[in-house]
């Protein structure tokens, strides 16, 4: 076994949290154990690219999966795949393609880990159709060193299992996922373009469209939301029979930062306006999979000009009934805030919410900006609008939320909190998340 | 899982010490080139994880021996027949990236002198000369023995460990002067930093490379000529400057400085 272990300064993927703990990266199964043996925190980490310090804690041990990223077991005929929480969903993606499978709930970026999808209960861009990760997930093994090795399902350990799906790790290590598949219906993705007016618009355009797309998101400009508010675009996408060639190549790691944040009103506006020109009304183009499914993947630049400031993100699901009134009250938040938006999105979800996870039925609202002074106060105010319309935040995608304001956001905060209480007692796992949140 | 592809003319490959690091880089590299594979270890359970991964991805087969080549009583020549037993009588390369080194190898400490030689020297080295036979009466092969940077590099810590690998250095060169013109190409790599367990974790002032990086140039120099080679390349201006320094300069340079 490798016991050794580093000192480490961890940085969320958004660059606004740090930590300082330990670092350990088992190779082996057998080196779990051993791992999380001592007496200390401890939290699992994937790729790292949770935007809040999920996988991190100061003083903690965060025990690297990447290193187990291998298959366990696949049923050719049911489609289900058993596999280690460190494979990446992109390599998981194309190992389903190779046999005519594939998983829908995929997050934006390829390098994700299977296990960092399951602690935070990821969805992908087919939310509407199918539902988010924990949806495909059949059952998992689960590491504490309180309980052993325990295997969760719907019918076995059912409580933990709901506990640890969207649990932000914090149950445990994760050591294998069994997940369900779904024929791959093509291979590729053709990308219908349809404009629409701004965000009051989308959603409505957005439905009609729904029942005969894989993928369905869109993309606004919110550079001047005294004037309009979020004229934009949404991106249908139908899965055909091509081979299109592969066109895009990270050129640099996802994670990495320019030296200064690029991301001006004046850059924003601009790099916004000549987005918009190159996405002409009712184009269609044809994608590779890999592409279309992760559509981050080779435009890691849009990050690197955050620079080290780093970024923020709101995600936040409103109800149908509430979006007009929701984007009322929006308005007049974005124009006094003066801060540029770098990326405003939209997708639907369906589903039921529960403890702290990123679930629900209606809008999707994910808003980008860099994280200068005044994000943090427009989030805050975001949180009030969060609550009064009875939406729900994405936890995953943010760094500053509190206990007093999750509790208020989240009507499963309580009941989250005791049963992880009474599974880890002792709270030996352990994150600069977790703290921040009082869970 | 997948059912693996079968060929009789795939490469037919076993590698002793795939359990983790570049051992298991290696078998998958090699699986995804098109060989069918023997990998072989200690640790059994994680073998056999590897192992339906790589049929899985790769649809090649994959079979599992333990072995501790450190047991004196391991018995080589059985382990070579159950090799070709496996691979329907034919080991067309052989890789050995088994070994390493122990924090206990520190010092004058004569409990660890026999164990360490046994996994680094001893055991590679009858591994090599069994297969060798073997290969030589199928018609040819390539062997590969893992040598280390600490060989070049001696001092306190890991003084055993790094003899170790400098006798194997000597052993292949050896047995690769005697299968010269035989067809079995004999090839020692020494690798430089490799982001392994055995340097997680470590201060080290040169680049480090991934496990697949290296794979895939192991998987190329198996291919080509009889020889001794540095991972990556710099490295050989590292050792070769590490035996010209003198020693006062030697030792003042690594005082307390880890080996890897």
């Amino acid at each position: 076994m490798n016991a050794r272990t580093m000192a480490q300064t961890f940085r969320s993927f958004d660059g606004t949290e740090r930590a300082t703990g330990r670092a350990a990266r088992p190779e082996r199964r057998s080196d779990l154990a051993a791992a999380v043996g001592s007496d200390a925190s401890f939290i699992a980490r994937g790729a790292g690219l949770s935007y809040c310090a999920a996988s991190m804690g100061d003083g903690v041990l965060s025990v690297d999966m990447t290193r187990l990223n291998r298959v366990l077991a696949f049923d050719p005929v049911t489609g289900e795949i058993t596999v280690e929480p460190g494979l990446s969903v992109g390599v998981l993606t194309e190992l389903l393609a190779e046999r005519g499978r594939w998983l829908p709930p995929l997050p934006g970026y390829p390098s994700i880990s299977v296990g960092g999808c399951v602690a935070f209960d990821t969805h992908g861009k087919s939310q509407l159709h199918s539902g988010t990760f924990g949806d495909w997930v059949i059952r998992l093994t689960l590491l504490h060193p309180a309980h052993g090795e325990l295997e969760c399902s719907r019918s076995e350990h059912a409580d933990l299992f709901g506990l640890t799906v969207g649990g932000m790790g914090l149950t445990g290590l994760i050591t294998s996922v069994t997940l369900k598949t779904e024929p791959l219906p093509g291979s590729a993705l053709e990308i219908e373009v349809v404009p629409v007016s701004s965000l009051y618009e989308a959603p409505a355009c957005m439905s009609e469209a729904a029942p005969g797309v894989a993928c369905l998101y869109s993309w606004h400009d919110l550079t001047r939301p005294g004037r309009e508010l979020g004229p934009g675009i949404v991106f249908l996408e139908r899965f055909v029979t091509a081979r299109p060639a592969s066109r895009r190549r990270p050129l640099l790691d996802v994670a990495t930062r320019a030296p200064l944040g690029l991301w001006s009103r004046l850059f924003t506006t601009l790099a916004l306006y000549g987005y918009r020109a190159t996405q002409s009304p009712g184009r269609r183009r044809v994608l590779p999979l890999m592409q279309a499914l992760f559509p981050i993947y080779g435009l890691e630049i849009y990050y690197f000009a955050f620079g080290r400031r780093g970024l923020r993100e709101y995600q936040v699901i409103v109800p149908h009934e509430r979006w007009r009134q929701f984007l009322d009250d929006l308005r007049p938040l974005l124009v006094s805030a003066r801060i540029p938006i770098t990326l405003a999105s939209l997708k639907l979800f369906s589903g039921s919410a529960h403890h702290l996870r990123f679930n629900g039925t209606g809008v999707c609202l994910a808003l980008d900006v860099p994280a200068v002074p005044a994000a943090r106060a427009l989030f805050g105010a975001l949180d009030e609008l969060a609550h009064r319309h009875g939406a729900r935040i994405n936890l995953s995608k943010d760094s500053r939320v509190e206990q007093e304001t999750c509790r208020r956001l989240f009507p499963g905060y309580d009941t989250f909190t005791s049963e992880l209480r009474a599974f880890d007692p002792a709270r030996r796992c352990r994150s600069r998340l977790r703290e921040r949140l009082g869970v | 899982m997948s059912e693996p592809l079968t060929s009789v003319a795939a490469p037919r490959t076993v590698i002793v010490g795939a359990s983790s690091g570049v051992g298991r880089a290696l078998a998958r590299r090699l699986a995804a080139a098109g060989h069918d594979l023997v990998i072989a270890g200690r640790d059994r359970s994680e073998l056999e994880v590897t192992a339906r991964d790589i049929v899985f991805r790769h649809r090649r087969r994959c079979e599992v021996l333990c072995v501790d080549i450190a047991d004196p009583a391991w018995d080589a020549e059985a382990f070579v027949g159950a090799c070709l037993d496996r691979l329907a009588g034919r080991v067309d390369h052989l890789f050995i990236p088994a070994g390493g080194a122990r924090a206990d190898d520190r010092g004058p400490n004569p409990a660890v002198v026999a164990e360490i030689t046994a996994l680094n020297f001893v055991g590679p080295g009858r591994l090599g000369a069994g297969f060798a036979r073997a290969m030589e009466s199928a018609g040819g092969g390539s062997i590969m023995f893992f040598s280390s940077i600490a060989a070049a590099a001696p001092r306190g810590e890991n003084s055993v460990y790094s003899a170790a690998k400098a006798a194997l250095d000597v052993y292949a060169a050896g047995l690769r002067h005697a299968l010269d013109g035989r067809g079995v190409r004999v090839i020692s790599v020494t690798l430089g930093y490799v982001d392994t367990p055995q340097s997680f974790g470590m201060q080290l002032a040169l680049p480090v490379s991934s496990p697949e990086a290296i794979a895939e140039r192991l998987l190329k120099l198996s291919l080509g000529p009889a020889g001794s080679y540095h991972l990556p390349r710099f490295w050989w201006l590292v050792t070769t400057t590490l035996r010209a320094l003198p020693r006062p300069v030697y030792r003042r340079l690594f005082r307390g400085r880890h080996s890897s």
